[in-house]
C-alpha cells in the first residue's frame, strides 16, 4: 500500500463509492475511488414503516432499525436504510417518499462532501495523507483543521479564459487566455482551429480551475455546440468519464426581491468559476470561496455560486452529523402560541434608534462585533435551547463557535498589519467571506426553509440585542456622553472635549465589561451627518447618514453613492464633493467648503453638455421585478427590456438591465442595442436632476448651518 | 362584509378576496377577542397585531384583557401548517385561519406534495369545525397550475365569501 500526502480538492458520488481529487506534494493529481456507504432514515407511524420495510426488501440495502437522536423530538426509533451507491440515493428517496409521503425522513438531501468530512474529520482544501492500493484509497487522514489561520496554501495552476466583449451584447471574436502571467489570444472566427487550440491548451496546462467570465451562460455551452458541430471531442473535465453537470437559470424570490440566477457548468476534478455568475465572487474572490470552502465543506465551484446561507445550512448539517443528530428533510417544527400582547412584545428586530439630525462634529462611532452571532454563542440561543434554563450548548453556537473566533483573530491580525503588507489583501477576503456566514447565521435562525431553525430563537436574539443596546446606552449617558445614534449594532456617541480614539477607551472597556460582547472603536468623525427625510424635515432617516473620520476616509450609508441604480457619473461626482467636504476639520469650517462643491457641479455639468462625459459611465442599472408582460406601467428597465425583446432577446425576473436616459419615445436607450446612441440624443436634464438630488443630499446639512449663521 | 352573524358551531366560511381579506379580518379578529377567546392561525403573514391592538381599544378600556384572549401562531411553510393544524386541540371558540394557501402555492413545494398536505390539513379543519366556528381566509394562486388547491378549499366550506378588488376610484383633490 502506498501512502501520500497532498490536499483535497474535490470529492463526488458515484455508483459504486466516491471520487476523490487530491494535489499531492509532488504537484501531481491523484484520482483515487473509495467505497463510501450512504445511510438514511426513516421514522414514523410503525405499520407504515413496516410497510416501507418490505417495499426496500427487494433493492439493493442494508435495513436496520435503531435508535437516532431528532433535535427537537428526542430519541426517535427509526428505520436506516444503507445504500452502496451514493450517486441514486436521491431516485431511492424519490421512488420511497412518494409510496409513503406521510413517513419523515432524516439524512437524505445532505451533499456528498458533508458526509465525507463528517465521517472521516478530513476537509475540502485541507492537507490529507492516503493510503492506496492501486487506485483505491483504502483510508484517509486529516493533518490539518479547517480552523487554522494560516493553512498552507494550494500550489494551484489557474487558467482563465475572457471573451473580449460581454456576449449579450455582442458576439465576440477573441477568447483571451491568461495563464501563469502569460497571456495571448485565441479567435473565435471559426470553430474548429479555435477548439484545436483549446484543446491543446487544456491538455499542457491541466489546470486545477478554470476562471471564466461568461463560462457559465456562454462559453461552456457554446464550446459543447461547437465540439458537436465539429466533431472535436473536448471534454474540460479532468475526470475523462464525466460530461459538464449543467443547471438550469432560474428566477427565485429572496429578501423581498427577484433575482435571477443563471445557468451554471460545475466540472469534475478540477473546478469552473464564472466571474460574472457567482455570487459575491466580486466582493472577496478567489481566496475568499476556497474561505468558504474550506468551513463549510461545500465544493468551491459550488460554494462560489452559491449564497452564504447555503453555506450556514452546510455548516449546520455538519455539526448535527457529527453529534449524531439527524438533519430533517423538512422542518415541521411550529411557533408557539401566544397572545397578541406577547406577540407585540417579541416580534421585533434590531433597535434602531431616531438620530439627532444634521451636522455633529467629533463623534465616535462604536460597533458590537458580529453583534448577532456572539449573542447567539454567548447566550446559547439556538431552536432546541431557546427558553430553556441550563440547556447544554445548543446546535447553532457549537456551529458558529470556531467560525466566530476564527473571523475576530483574522480581524486582530489584519489591524496589526500595515496596510501595505502582501498578506492584508487575502486576509481581508477570507474575513469577508467569513462575515457574510456570520452575516446570515441569524436569518437563518427564522428562515422558512432552514432546517434547524425557530421563530423563537430568532426573536431571542433580537430581544437580547435591544437589550444590549440599551445597556451601552446608559453606560455612556452615565459617563457623560451624548448618544447620538444607535442603528442595530453600534452606537453614535459625542461629548465636549473627547476627539482622540484614547478618549474613548474607557467607555468601551466599561460597555464591553456590562454586556460582555465584544465591541471595537469603528473611528472618530471630525463631522457626521444624519440626514432627514426629503418629505419631512423634521424626521430622521436612521440609515442615511455620511461623515469624515479624522484621517480623512470618508464612511457613508444609504445615500446615492451607495445605491446600485445611481449612475457612475453622478456617484463619482457625488463622491469627489464629499472629498472636497472631508477637507473640514470641524463642523464650522464645512460651510466654507460650499462654494467649491457647486464649482465642482457645474464642471462636471458642463463637461456633460460638451459630451466629455463617456457614455459607460452614464449608464443606469436597473433589476426587472416582474416578466415584462406584467408590467402595467413599465418602468424604464421594463422600457429598455422591450427594446431588446424586439431584437430577440429574452428576460426573466431578476436580471439586470443597462439604459441611457434618452430623448425618445420610450426615455431610454438599451445599452446592450447594436446601435450605440447619439450623444446628442441623450437625456442631460434627467442626469442634471440625478446629480442636483444627490448633491442635495451632501449639501443639505449646509442650509441649516447658513441659517444659524443668519441668526448669529 | 359582515362576517360576524354568519359564524357558528360546525360551519366553515371561506373569504376569498387578493389580499386574503386582510383589512376585513383584522377587524373580525378584535370583535371576537372583545366578546371571548379567539385563536389565530397565520399561514400567510397577514396577521396585524398592531392594527387589531388599536381596534381593541376603540371597543374597550381594558385592552390587556381582550389581548390576551387572541392567541395566535404563524406558520411559514406548508408542511409547518399542517403541524400547526394538527396540534391545535379541537376548541370551543372562534377560529381563523388567515391565507390558508399562501405557503401552498410556493413553487418549491411539488404540487403532488401541496395536494397531500392539503388534503392533510382540511382533514384537521373539518375536525376543529365541529367544536367551533371557522373562517379561513384565501388569496389567488401566484400560478394557474395550483388553483385546484382553491377549488379543493371552497369545495370542503359551507358558505364562500367574495370580496372583489378594491378599485381606487380617481379623486379629484380639493383646491384649498
Amino acid at each position: 500500500m502506498a501512502e501520500t500526502t497532498g490536499w483535497l480538492l474535490d470529492v463526488y458520488a458515484e455508483e459504486d463509492g466516491i471520487t476523490l481529487w487530491l494535489l499531492t506534494d509532488a504537484g501531481q493529481h491523484l484520482c483515487l475511488r473509495m467505497d463510501f456507504d450512504i445511510t438514511f432514515y426513516v421514522a414514523g407511524d410503525f405499520r407504515l414503516l413496516r410497510q416501507a420495510w418490505i417495499y426496500l426488501k427487494e433493492r439493493d440495502v442494508r435495513l436496520e432499525r435503531t435508535v437516532r437522536r431528532d433535535l427537537f423530538l428526542g430519541e426517535r426509533d427509526v428505520m436506516a436504510v444503507t445504500t452502496p451507491d451514493p450517486a441514486n440515493i436521491q431516485k431511492l428517496f424519490g421512488d420511497l417518499q412518494r409510496q409513503f409521503p406521510s413517513l419523515d425522513y432524516y439524512d437524505v438531501d445532505i451533499p456528498i462532501t458533508l458526509r465525507f468530512i463528517a465521517q472521516t474529520n478530513t476537509h475540502l482544501l485541507g492537507r490529507c495523507c492516503v493510503l492506496q492500493e492501486g487506485e483505491w484509497g483504502q483510508t484517509i487522514e486529516s493533518l490539518s483543521s479547517p480552523w487554522e489561520i494560516n493553512p498552507t496554501p494550494i500550489p494551484l495552476s489557474i487558467l482563465t479564459l475572457v471573451p473580449d466583449c460581454n456576449p449579450a451584447i455582442r458576439t465576440p471574436k477573441q477568447l483571451h487566455v491568461n495563464y501563469n502571467q502569460k497571456e495571448y489570444s485565441l479567435s473565435l472566427q471559426s470553430p474548429r482551429p479555435f477548439l484545436i487550440s483549446l484543446k491543446a491548451d487544456l491538455q499542457r496546462i491541466d489546470p486545477d480551475l478554470i476562471l471564466t467570465d461568461y463560462g457559465d451562460t456562454w462559453l461552456f455551452p457554446q464550446l459543447i455546440q461547437w465540439s458537436k458541430e465539429t466533431g472535436i471531442e473536448l471534454n474540460l473535465n479532468r475526470d475523462r468519464e464525466r460530461h459538464v453537470l449543467t443547471r438550469k437559470a432560474n428566477s427565485y424570490f429572496a429578501y423581498g426581491q427577484v433575482t435571477y440566477r443563471g445557468a451554471q457548468a460545475h466540472l469534475f476534478g478540477r473546478w469552473h468559476i464564472d466571474r460574472k455568475n457567482a455570487m459575491s465572487f466580486g466582493e472577496y474572490g478567489l481566496e475568499g470561496a476556497m474561505e468558504q470552502a474550506r468551513v463549510t465543506g461545500i465544493g468551491v465551484q459550488e460554494m462560489a455560486r452559491k449564497s452564504p446561507g447555503a453555506g450556514i445550512t452546510a455548516m449546520q448539517m455538519l455539526t448535527a452529523l457529527r453529534n449524531n443528530i439527524m438533519v430533517p428533510v423538512q422542518k415541521q417544527q411550529v411557533e408557539g402560541r401566544k397572545t397578541l400582547t406577547e406577540l407585540i412584545r417579541a416580534d421585533h428586530g434590531g433597535l434602531i434608534y431616531q438620530p439627532i439630525i444634521g451636522l455633529h462634529g467629533n463623534v465616535a462611532q462604536i460597533d458590537f462585533s458580529s453583534m448577532y452571532p456572539a449573542i447567539m454563542v454567548k447566550h446559547n440561543i439556538s431552536p432546541e435551547t431557546v427558553g430553556k434554563e441550563d440547556a447544554p450548548e445548543g446546535l447553532i453556537p457549537k456551529t458558529l463557535r470556531p467560525l466566530l473566533e476564527k473571523r475576530l483573530m483574522l480581524k486582530n491580525i489584519l489591524s496589526d498589519l500595515d496596510p501595505r503588507d502582501c498578506r492584508v489583501n487575502v486576509l481581508k477576503a477570507r474575513a469577508t467571506a467569513l462575515k457574510w456566514l456570520l452575516v446570515v447565521c441569524f436569518g437563518y435562525l427564522g428562515y422558512k426553509n432552514a432546517r434547524f431553525g425557530k421563530i423563537e430563537s430568532h426573536e431571542a436574539v433580537t430581544a437580547m440585542s435591544r437589550e444590549l443596546m440599551l445597556q451601552a446606552k446608559e453606560v455612556a449617558e452615565d459617563m457623560g456622553f451624548t448618544v447620538l445614534h444607535m442603528y442595530v449594532d453600534c452606537l453614535f456617541v459625542q461629548q465636549e472635549g473627547f476627539c482622540k480614539p484614547s478618549d474613548f477607551t474607557q467607555l468601551m472597556n466599561a460597555i464591553e465589561e456590562k454586556t460582555g460582547i465584544p465591541i471595537v472603536l469603528e473611528g472618530v468623525f471630525k463631522w457626521v451627518v444624519f440626514l432627514a427625510s426629503r418629505r419631512d424635515a423634521r424626521v430622521p432617516v436612521p440609515n442615511q447618514y455620511f461623515g469624515a473620520f479624522q484621517d480623512g476616509t470618508l464612511k457613508y450609508r444609504g445615500i446615492e453613492l451607495r445605491r446600485r441604480d445611481t449612475p457612475l457619473w453622478v456617484r463619482k461626482i457625488q463622491l469627489k464633493a464629499l472629498e472636497v467636504l472631508a477637507r473640514a476639520n470641524t463642523p464650522r469650517e464645512f460651510v466654507d467648503l460650499v462654494p467649491d462643491v457647486k464649482m465642482l457641479v457645474e464642471g462636471a455639468k458642463r463637461d456633460l453638455r460638451n459630451g466629455r462625459v463617456p457614455l459607460e459611465e452614464l449608464v443606469v442599472r436597473q433589476r426587472l421585478s416582474r416578466t415584462i408582460e406584467a408590467y402595467k406601467t413599465p418602468s424604464p428597465a421594463a422600457r429598455a427590456a422591450m427594446q431588446l425583446q424586439a431584437h430577440g432577446r429574452q428576460f426573466a425576473p431578476g436580471q439586470s438591465l443597462e439604459f441611457l436616459f434618452a430623448r425618445n419615445a420610450t426615455g431610454v436607450h438599451a445599452w446592450e442595442l447594436e446601435e450605440a446612441l447619439d450623444s446628442g440624443k441623450l437625456d442631460a436634464k434627467r442626469y442634471y436632476k440625478l446629480l442636483d438630488r444627490a448633491i442635495q443630499t451632501v449639501l443639505t446639512p449646509n442650509k441649516a448651518w447658513c441659517d444659524l449663521k443668519r441668526l448669529f | 362584509m359582515n362576517i360576524l352573524p354568519a359564524l357558528k358551531t360546525g360551519k366553515l366560511i371561506a373569504i376569498y378576496a387578493p389580499d386574503a381579506a386582510c383589512t376585513e379580518t383584522m377587524t373580525l379578529i378584535a370583535e371576537l377577542g372583545l366578546r371571548g377567546p379567539v385563536t389565530i392561525m397565520d399561514g400567510g403573514n397577514r396577521y396585524k397585531p398592531y392594527q387589531v391592538a388599536m381596534q381593541l381599544r376603540r371597543g374597550t378600556v381594558d385592552v390587556s384583557r381582550a389581548a390576551s384572549r387572541i392567541f395566535s401562531r404563524r406558520a411559514f411553510t406548508c408542511y409547518e401548517m399542517n403541524t400547526l393544524l394538527s396540534s391545535t386541540p379541537s376548541l370551543n371558540h372562534p377560529c381563523l385561519i388567515l391565507d390558508l394557501l399562501n405557503t401552498f402555492y410556493d413553487d418549491h413545494v411539488p404540487m403532488h406534495e401541496a395536494d397531500r398536505l392539503l388534503k392533510s390539513c382540511l382533514a384537521q379543519i373539518q375536525r376543529l369545525v365541529l367544536s367551533g366556528p371557522v373562517v379561513l381566509t384565501l388569496a389567488p394562486p401566484l400560478a394557474e397550475e395550483r388553483a385546484f388547491l382553491l377549488e379543493q378549499v371552497c369545495a370542503q366550506a359551507d358558505e364562500v365569501m367574495v370580496r372583489e378588488a378594491l378599485v381606487c376610484q380617481p379623486a379629484q383633490p380639493s383646491l384649498f
